[in-house]
């Protein structure tokens, strides 16, 4: 069943409302029983339990920085990846975004301020979100975020080595748009 | 991009989904090739917005998820129409 074009919108921005709201009744209301949502991938085991290589994989790094990522099934799995998240950051706005919609299937694009509680950092994300509805659910709910910029909103000292075209560059602390 | 076909010479890029709507078309996407250096299979994913005016792209947004290596793919069959050759992403 084809949820209307402009309704897939203002769900959309009616589940993001709720997310800063925390309000934990949203997932009932916005999401089907069976939902698959992704938060920027499944660790690499699960993926290969699950064969789904279709999606993308996370590695063991951004895992253990952001355990919280992953592939979630189902409305309860759902309200567990949502305590755990708020157990460690606060989403305190979503930016002006985009919404782009046909039949079942919408996507979203924009930034969202994020509030990190063990650091007290604040940072704005981008993030996009792939969504496809069934009787006017959300069953399946794709999100990708700049990982590196929410990792280091969480990090509280060193510095990240990245090797660019065989080039080691140190990146300290202060890289980035942070508000401290 | 020509940088791009040079580090990646057997680029791949496959369509999972595709949603447009007016002047504006939203994909999920693999990006998959072989590292030249250590032959690893390797991957990303991200969606990707384009925005056209008349026949032409005028913007162009992604969200992108750090390379990994991947899995090992096979290349497409002809006339396969989810799977295209990556003449641009």
């Amino acid at each position: 069943m084809s949820a209307p074009t402009h309704s897939n919108a203002e769900l959309i921005a009616a589940y993001l409302d709720a997310v800063i709201r925390r309000d934990a009744s949203a997932v009932d209301r916005y999401f089907d029983p069976d939902v698959e949502y992704m938060v920027n991938g499944a660790p690499s085991q699960q993926l290969a339990r699950d064969q789904v290589a279709a999606l993308p994989p996370i590695s063991a790094e951004c895992h253990s920085a952001l355990p919280w990522l992953g592939l979630y099934r189902g409305r309860e799995a759902l309200r567990g990846f949502l305590a755990h998240m708020h157990r460690n950051l606060e989403v305190t706005a979503f930016g002006p975004r985009e919404v782009i919609s046909e039949g079942d299937k919408a996507a979203a694009f924009g930034w969202f301020r994020l509030h990190a509680l063990p650091t007290g950092r604040t940072v704005d994300i981008s993030y996009s979100i792939l969504f496809e509805l069934r009787a006017g659910l959300i069953v399946r709910y794709h999100f990708l975020e700049n990982t590196l910029d929410v990792a280091t909103a969480f990090r509280a000292g060193g510095s990240w080595l990245i090797d660019t075209d065989g080039a080691k560059h140190s990146i300290p602390l202060e890289h980035g748009a942070l508000e401290e | 991009m020509l940088n791009m076909y040079k580090a990646m010479p057997d680029l791949h890029l496959t369509i999972e989904d595709i949603v447009a709507e007016g002047d504006k078309v939203v994909c999920r996407n693999i990006w998959r090739w072989t590292d030249t250096a250590s032959g690893k299979k390797m991957q990303f994913h991200g969606f990707v917005l384009w925005r056209f005016e008349g026949d032409k792209i005028a913007e162009r947004w992604a969200t992108v998820t750090p390379p990994a290596e991947g899995t090992s793919w096979t290349a497409p069959q002809i006339g396969k129409q989810a799977e295209k050759p990556a003449s641009g992403h």
